[in-house]
């Protein structure tokens, strides 16, 4: 799957050598392949604890349903993170 | 063929100096000096590693290796030479930059080494992170003359296990740009370096600074403090968010990437138990009051018992 075609029906995992840790709510993440540390913002991080849940359309869902807001947005900004997320090699698509 | 012949004439040398035996971190070393005119320059800048018994395990030794004497110094780890023979400045030189890093190397598989300033008082310390020239020196000499104890001004030791960090007392190394704000500190008599001394620091014993107290034992960190040094600049510290403490710390450490996410995993516990702030400042007097007041502040913070439910 390429990054263009992430949708609703999209499940993804984050990748086995990725560790993360919360600090005060927000995800510090270690890529073990390269070392790389990357900083997720709060909203970023509780959507990154919820991948492999679900589809990125239930968890949109979920997260409209306990946060509120539009759903066509979140969904875009879930897909918008992930998009990001994949770019910097911490998730997969389907199962790990 | 010439480091045999440098490791004969090493046995048939008369030591002027042959030093007690030093610990630091996880090296125990000791050292023979030929030239006993620098052994007050040389007990003075490994003073504080200074422990009671004890064998060392590695030995340094230092001695002019030309058959003439005509000033060509060696440095041998263990039989084995160390950087190129010269001067015997140079060769001190050698010897503080090859026991930097074998006290790096034979403590890493057990602690963080953090690139960073530290002083601990009431059984705590504050951590100062950063580059070479933010200040860490400076800043951690003014705080021990507002009476903190010594860990390091370079590279104290984060045991993760423990969450503890330990102290690798280097003597201060004062760099030009510090003399100014340190000019007190500037060594005097058998203590000062040889001449020819290429080196722009000062190499000052950290128990000498007035006011100090002296080398402390391992403590939980309780303050993190991220100097930078901007001349003329106020004084200003804020905080800092700790997830983004996470990161500065990782970088400014010598060996993160060694066991990474032990390393992470011990970082965000520091980070977790202390608070964070950014520094800038132009004046280390008058930043060490602020560092050193809101340390205590903290420290009250911490001892304040949780509110009732």
């Amino acid at each position: 799957m390429t990054a263009d075609a992430i949708g609703p029906g999209t499940v993804v995992h984050v990748e086995p050598a990725v560790v993360s840790v919360d600090v005060d709510g927000e995800l510090v993440v270690l890529d073990e392949r390269t070392g790389d540390l990357h900083l997720l913002d709060p909203m970023g991080s509780l959507v990154f604890r919820c991948l492999g849940s679900g589809t990125l359309g239930e968890i949109a869902a979920d997260f409209v349903e306990e946060v509120g807001g539009d759903p066509d947005a979140v969904l875009a900004d879930v897909v918008a993170l992930v998009r990001d997320l994949r770019t910097r090699g911490l998730v997969g698509f389907g199962e790990p | 063929m010439a480091d045999r012949v440098a490791r004969r004439r090493c046995v048939e040398r008369a030591w002027g100096w042959v030093s007690p035996t030093y610990r630091a971190l996880g090296l125990t070393f000791r050292v023979r000096i030929e030239d006993a005119g620098v052994a007050g320059f040389l007990g003075a800048a490994l003073a504080p590693f200074e422990v009671v018994g004890g064998e060392p395990v590695v030995g340094y030794d230092v001695f002019d290796d030309s058959a003439d004497r005509a000033g060509r110094w060696v440095v041998l780890r263990d039989g084995e030479p160390v950087g190129v023979p010269g001067t015997r400045p140079v060769a001190l030189q050698w010897f503080f930059w090859d026991l930097n890093r074998a006290v790096v190397e034979a403590s890493r598989d057990d602690f963080l080494l953090v690139h960073a300033g530290a002083v601990a008082r009431n059984g705590a310390a504050v951590l100062l992170p950063g580059p070479p020239g933010c200040g860490k020196t400076t800043l951690t000499a003014a705080l021990l003359r507002s009476g903190f104890a010594y860990l390091s001004d370079e590279s104290p030791a984060l045991e993760a296990v423990t969450g503890l960090l330990h102290p690798y007392p280097k003597a201060l190394s004062v760099e030009i740009g510090a003399r100014e704000a340190l000019a007190d500190l500037e060594p005097r008599g058998a203590e000062r370096p040889p001449s020819g001394w290429a080196w722009d620091q000062w190499i000052v014993d950290p128990r000498a600074v007035s006011g100090s107290g002296g080398i402390a034992g391992p403590v939980p960190v309780r303050m993190v403090v991220f100097p930078e040094y901007v001349g003329g600049a106020e004084t200003w510290l804020e905080p800092l968010p700790r997830a983004q403490a996470v990161l500065l710390l990782a970088a400014n450490s010598f060996n993160f990437g060694d066991r990474p996410a032990a390393h992470l995993r011990a970082v965000a516990a520091l980070v977790g138990g202390a608070t964070c702030h950014r520094l800038t400042s132009g004046e280390a007097a008058a930043a060490a009051t602020v560092v050193a007041a809101a340390f205590d502040a903290a420290m009250r913070d911490a001892r304040q018992p949780a509110p009732a439910r």
